[in-house]
């Protein structure tokens, strides 16, 4: 078998053999693959021993999420998968701001049983290079040769016409990214049955009971603001899973108190965790709320608990935090609450609240968010996402009857 | 950091007069500012970011009454737009005036511009560049320019305005860039020199171009020197959003605030104002601007303040020194995927 670098500048004549077909090898494989699974185990204990991954947590979380058990957990979820298989030719175009976004998008294609062409981000993360060079590393073992001839990461500029043509060839086409990337994408041409997922912009909400904020001792209302960064300010609160809206559940005193009290948490935190934005997205913060008043023709009060924190409880439908703006809303019941969240909410954080009473509750209403999870899991990507069977969407299943 | 007392009551005077006059200044004022009257300080004052021009209109004039706009440059995507009335443009040109003045003495000079004369014919809508030319001929007796309508040098030309004007000083201005490209540069390919010891030249426009070719201040006036032996090289920092209110850089090389305006350095950490020396985002105010809210900016610039009462030059106006554009660093987060 030839050696072949999983890295490289896509080049028309520069393709992976297998995708012009002139592959010794196959481009699908069966879901969970026993060889793929026995790769990413050892891809995670490459990753979880490397002393340079323990600088980013993002980098580990994902170590985490290809270890052995985890990944066996999601496959016996589904019972019998031997006659699933992979659609063939999967090309992601990954997003430029979430530095590990490409390597989750690569094991869902690969776990599905795809072969993969990783359009990496222009942006120089140092994550990638990282996680390139391990996934490298691990690859030219003897016995997974075979997935170098199956999976490539490319970096391509922005239009690059090359880019198009393999889209036009490609059996599953998944996509990161703004609106606009993903209209772009959508249009471009496509075998006729290529299987299309999209993950767009969303937004995604933290519910919190002020009652439980109140009770917190000192050592615990810090420990809740460190999964909050977690959720936030480790992202720039720019992602999509990342609450922008605070949904309080109390009375008016209560909340009162529960609020400064958490901000002043988060407070401590960002300057102990020494956060500090790029100067110039601070100045963007100034020119959300500019473009927010100009559209509403009107002020809103923000309350700033410090550079970062920006606080504003307008009612107005618009939803314009980032980078550390959020809006909070106070309701007096937990119902009152959750019918106050929009329709197309991606995530759904909460603290203070019993998930089965959640689930009971979501269930019996109108509310149709993606994913309810505890404070400190928003940003914690699984198989299911965006509402997604991801490894049921990015595999076939053979009927025999 | 020491700001001018007198200042405060004329920006405070703008505040207010857009706050009544200018919605969507109200309305942003409203939501980030705490309530200026009760505020005492200049730091604690509203500003808008220099950029908020670039995206909204922001005027405090009705429609009828604009007698101009002004573009900026616009090198990297969008352009500002300053809507001007007559009372505005006038109190542009008498500021600028009285900076010129100032520094140069009442007197017209033959003016020599190194730009094509392509830049100013576009009489619609001014460019920096068109507003700059325009603004500073008014400063001149007799005017020429340097380039061809491909910006390349026309020698024959600037010779003979020397030579027409021999005994007289000359007065040369032009954008930086364009001195350093089409003018220095050119001299020195075509291994021409000129004799312009008695002319003195103006510039502005910014450093960032020739930043990247790592030519400093210092460089660009001695190799203005080897090509014209003119030693009187003075750049001026401002920008299109406070047309008129420039600072002037002086025969030490310091730039002076103008009377009328004023500075501060924020920190690019927390935005609170900083220590002379410090560096930090500038801000700068000035008390000229009435039809539009451009009184108290928050630039993208980078600089600190001199820590010095009076330069020997005699000046009174706080010294600044710019040190460069503040850099986009990769803001995380996947709202703005594929580039």
């Amino acid at each position: 078998m030839s050696e072949v670098a999983v890295m490289r500048l896509i080049n028309a004549d520069q393709l992976p053999s297998y995708w012009t077909g002139n592959s010794e090898g196959e481009d699908c494989l069966q879901v969970g693959n026993p060889l793929v699974v026995e790769f990413l185990s050892e891809l995670s204990k490459e990753i979880l021993s490397d002393k340079s991954c323990r600088e980013y947590p993002d980098v580990i979380t994902f170590g985490y999420f290809c270890r052995k058990s985890a990944v066996k957990l999601a496959l016996e979820e589904r019972g019998n998968i031997s006659n699933f298989f992979g659609w063939g030719k999967a090309v992601h175009i990954s997003p430029s701001n979430v530095p590990v976004n490409f390597a989750f998008s690569f094991v869902f294609g690969l776990l599905s049983g795809n072969s993969n062409l990783v359009r990496l981000p222009s942006v120089h993360w140092p994550q990638i290079d990282l996680l390139v060079g391990i996934i490298e590393k691990v690859s030219s073992r003897k016995e997974f040769l075979f997935l170098r001839n199956m999976n490539t990461f490319v970096r391509t500029e922005r239009e690059d016409p090359n880019l198009n043509t393999i889209i036009s060839s490609c059996d599953a086409l998944i996509v990161w990214g703004g609106d606009n990337t993903v209209a772009r994408f959508r249009q471009l041409p496509k075998k006729p049955r290529c299987v299309e997922l999209y993950f767009p912009d969303r937004i995604s909400s933290l519910i919190v009971n002020s009652v439980a904020i109140n009770k917190l001792s000192d050592d615990s209302i810090i420990e809740l603001a460190n999964s909050f960064f977690n959720d936030t300010y480790l992202v720039d609160n720019n992602a999509c899973s990342s609450p922008r809206k605070i949904i309080w559940v109390g009375d008016e005193i209560e909340t009162c108190e529960a609020k400064n009290k958490f901000w002043r948490a988060i407070n401590q935190t960002l300057i102990s965790k020494k956060y500090d934005l790029n100067v110039v997205a601070k100045i963007d913060k100034y020119l959300d709320v500019l473009t927010l008043v100009s559209h509403l023709h009107n002020s809103i009060r923000v309350r700033k608990y410090s550079e970062d924190i920006w606080v504003s409880d307008h009612n107005d439908g618009i939803v314009a935090g980032r980078l550390g703006s959020y809006r909070e809303n106070t309701f007096s019941t937990i119902e009152k609450a959750l019918s106050a969240l929009d329709k197309d909410e991606q995530t759904l954080t909460y603290y203070g609240f019993n998930i089965d009473k959640l689930r009971e509750l979501i269930l019996n209403t109108n509310v149709f968010v993606d994913r309810v999870v505890p404070v400190g899991m928003a940003l914690e990507i699984g198989f299911y996402w965006d509402g997604i069977d991801v490894l049921q969407r990015l595999s076939k299943r053979m009927n025999f009857v | 950091m020491i700001l001018s007392e007198s200042l405060l009551e004329s920006i405070k005077d703008l505040t207010r007069h857009h706050y009544a006059k200018c919605d969507l200044y109200r309305w942003y004022v409203n939501s980030l500012f705490d309530d200026f009257e009760l505020v005492f300080e200049l730091d604690k004052l509203p500003w808008l970011p220099v950029r908020a021009f670039k995206e909204h209109t922001l005027k405090s004039i009705p429609d009828d009454k604009v007698f101009k706009t002004m573009l900026s440059s616009g090198t990297s995507g969008m352009q500002s737009r300053i809507y001007l009335d007559q009372q505005n443009t006038r109190a542009q040109q008498l500021k600028l005036i009285e900076i010129f003045t100032n520094a140069f003495g009442k007197v017209r000079y033959p003016m020599l511009v190194i730009d094509s004369e392509a830049t100013v014919k576009d009489r619609k809508l001014f460019s920096a560049r068109t507003a700059a030319i325009n603004g500073f001929s008014v400063f001149s007796r007799g005017r020429e320019f340097a380039l061809d309508e491909n910006m390349n040098l026309n020698i024959e030309k600037i010779k003979s305005f020397i030579d027409k004007h021999s005994g007289q000083t000359i007065f040369i201005f032009g954008f930086t860039f364009v001195i350093w490209e089409n003018f220095v540069r050119q001299l020195e390919k075509l291994h021409s020199t000129l004799d312009l010891s008695n002319a003195f030249i103006l510039h502005g426009g910014g450093w960032k171009k020739l930043e990247s070719q790592k030519v400093s201040n210092g460089d660009f006036k001695d190799r203005i020197f080897t090509t014209t032996q003119c030693s009187r090289v003075h750049n001026y920092y401002g920008m299109i959003e406070q047309t008129g209110s420039i600072y002037m850089e002086c025969e030490h090389g310091n730039l002076h605030a103008p009377k009328g305006s004023d500075f501060l350095i924020r920190s690019t950490h927390d935005l609170t104002p900083v220590e002379d020396g410090e560096s930090g985002l500038i801000q700068l105010f000035s008390d000229i601007q009435t039809s539009y809210p451009g009184h108290s900016l928050l630039s993208e610039d980078i600089g600190y303040s001199k820590n010095m009462t009076s330069c020997s030059c005699g000046s009174k106006g706080r010294i600044l020194k710019i040190i460069g554009r503040a850099e986009r660093a990769d803001v995380r987060g996947c709202s703005d995927a594929i580039n």
